[in-house]
């Protein structure tokens, strides 16, 4: 069966649909125009926050010990007090600079600690420039391997984490089987180069579109998550598929989007995170800056490969 | 070691031959594959030294202390840099030219002359190139901490040889290097084997 796969943004709120505390939304089937670059949604989509469902973080791009940095994670840490998500997940250059061992302290352990103290698992992916060694760090939960997936401790979602740097022919074989072989309902790929993105420092990496995105289509990817360029931004669904471009993490590359035709939502004017929560076939997200201001919110449904 | 010059002479003739197919219209499937091939002797060669080098470096690395499974920062650090000085050690004598042979060097330009050609070839580059890389490559010398690796192209990867685990194809600028990514260490380069960008016609 194919599921039609739609983002949904904050006009939904208009609708009849219970969707958060004292929120209500009215059916909708049509995709409805979302915030523009910049733009915080007029009334932002409140997460269900429910018992039983995935509740997880997004960040990329952080390791550079910055206050915005520590500011930020700071943010990720007040938002996991009304949002308990029990996984984060990375879109790479985890440390930059140095990565002596005390650079795992200042640029990991400590701005995140809340988190780590509260149990959050974390998972990472590598940029460029991650070292490999990285793979070891037991608190990046990698065991050892340059590229994995997991299983997502609630709901029926798997994580893909690729090395987007090094697309060898061995990589790509892997992530065909994973993809083609796991049965999830929701199959969500992150990495740190982005197939799609208006960032104008890189922009989108065209030769790992053109090795990955067939697959992605084919076997049922609903969700990209990304970084490399750092801002946020949320690409118009490609072929049903929503990319994120989450790569403020730390440095902030301030007026960095160009906006394009593939932008939907954009944000460079602060650091960003994403928190999502996933129920059954819909994800909930809610892109959240520094200054806790919610500067991109939505909802997208799983699809599901075509036949 | 070296290798028969007749040997070299059809192995470069080889490579300029196949080449020069490429000019034609390309499939999908050609555009992912290269038709520049290598000379079954330039490929073997090249293979049996990148896995002498590779055995050599699995001997080195088992008589260090084995990881913990669940290692700290300090153990991976000092792991990683243990292995390092060994191989510098073992590799003392190492010079440019001992893993990519000078046959091989001239089919990877060629190869890339080919694959980094047309408008994918020219977004590839500006891939290779999306990150500053301030640095000369020197055989056996650490790759700087601080300078970001460079993110290869699938298609390039799908058409270099394959390596053994623990060896990496990157590039510094339009050098493509040959690096032990465990040991961080510069095994091998070839300078400028990415051809430069070719200058507008506009340009003065």
């Amino acid at each position: 069966m194919r599921t039609r796969s739609f983002i949904v943004a904050v006009a939904l709120l208009v609708s009849g649909i219970p969707i958060g505390p004292g929120i209500t939304a009215r059916p909708s089937r049509t995709p409805v125009p979302v915030p523009q670059q910049g733009a915080a949604a007029q009334a932002p989509i409140a997460l269900p926050n429910k018992k039983g469902s995935l509740k997880f973080m997004i960040f990329g791009d952080f390791g550079d010990a910055s206050p915005e940095q520590v500011a930020t994670a700071a943010q990720m840490a007040k938002t996991r007090a009304t949002f308990p998500f029990e996984i984060a997940v990375t879109t790479g250059d985890n440390l930059l600079g140095s990565e002596r061992p005390q650079d795992f302290q200042k640029k990991f352990e400590t701005p995140y600690k809340p988190l780590l103290d509260a149990g959050v698992t974390f998972y990472a992916t590598l940029g460029n420039h991650d070292a490999q060694e990285q793979r070891y760090y037991k608190l990046f939960n990698m065991n050892g391997k340059l590229y994995y997936s997991f299983k997502a401790p609630q709901q029926d979602v798997r994580f893909f984490m690729l090395e987007s740097t090094y697309m060898d022919p061995d990589q790509v074989k892997w992530i065909e089987n994973e993809l083609k072989t796991s049965t999830e309902a929701w199959k969500i790929v992150v990495m740190h180069h982005p197939p799609y993105s208006s960032g104008a420092t890189h922009g989108s990496s065209l030769s790992l579109r053109a090795t990955l995105e067939p697959m992605f289509v084919k076997y049922g990817v609903s969700v990209v998550l990304t970084g490399h360029d750092h801002i946020y931004e949320r690409v118009k669904p490609q072929q049903g598929i929503t990319y994120f471009v989450i790569g403020s993490g730390g440095e902030l590359r301030r007026g960095d989007l160009t906006k394009t035709a593939l932008t939907d939502v954009g944000f460079d004017t602060d650091n960003a995170f994403v928190v999502a929560e996933i129920i059954n076939h819909t994800m909930y997200f809610n892109a959240i800056s520094r200054l806790a201001k919610i500067v991109d919110s939505g909802i997208i449904t799983a699809r599901t490969a075509p036949k | 070691m070296f290798l028969a010059r007749s040997f070299r002479m059809a192995a470069v003739g080889a490579v300029v031959l196949t080449s020069g197919l490429a000019c034609a219209t390309k499939t999908k499937e050609q555009l992912e594959k290269s038709s520049v091939s290598m000379a079954p002797e330039v490929a073997a060669e090249f293979k049996k030294r990148v896995e002498a080098y590779a055995d050599s470096s699995r001997k080195l690395a088992a008589t260090l202390p084995k990881l913990p499974k669940e290692a700290t920062p300090q153990q991976i650090d000092q792991d990683q840099r243990a292995f390092e000085q060994l191989v510098v050690q073992e590799r003392r004598d190492a010079k440019p030219g001992d893993l990519f042979i000078p046959e091989m060097q001239t089919y990877v330009r060629t190869l890339l002359a080919d694959v980094f050609a047309g408008p994918l070839g020219a977004a590839e580059r500006k891939a290779v190139h999306d990150e500053s890389h301030p640095v000369a490559p020197v055989i056996n010398k650490r790759y700087p901490d601080e300078v970001p690796l460079s993110t290869m192209p699938p298609r390039l990867l799908a058409n270099l040889p394959t390596l053994p685990d623990q060896l990496e194809y990157r590039f510094v600028y339009n050098d493509l290097i040959l690096m032990d990514d465990h040991a961080h260490v510069i095994l091998d380069f070839i300078v400028d084997a990415m051809p430069r960008a070719p200058i507008p016609a506009s340009r003065p």
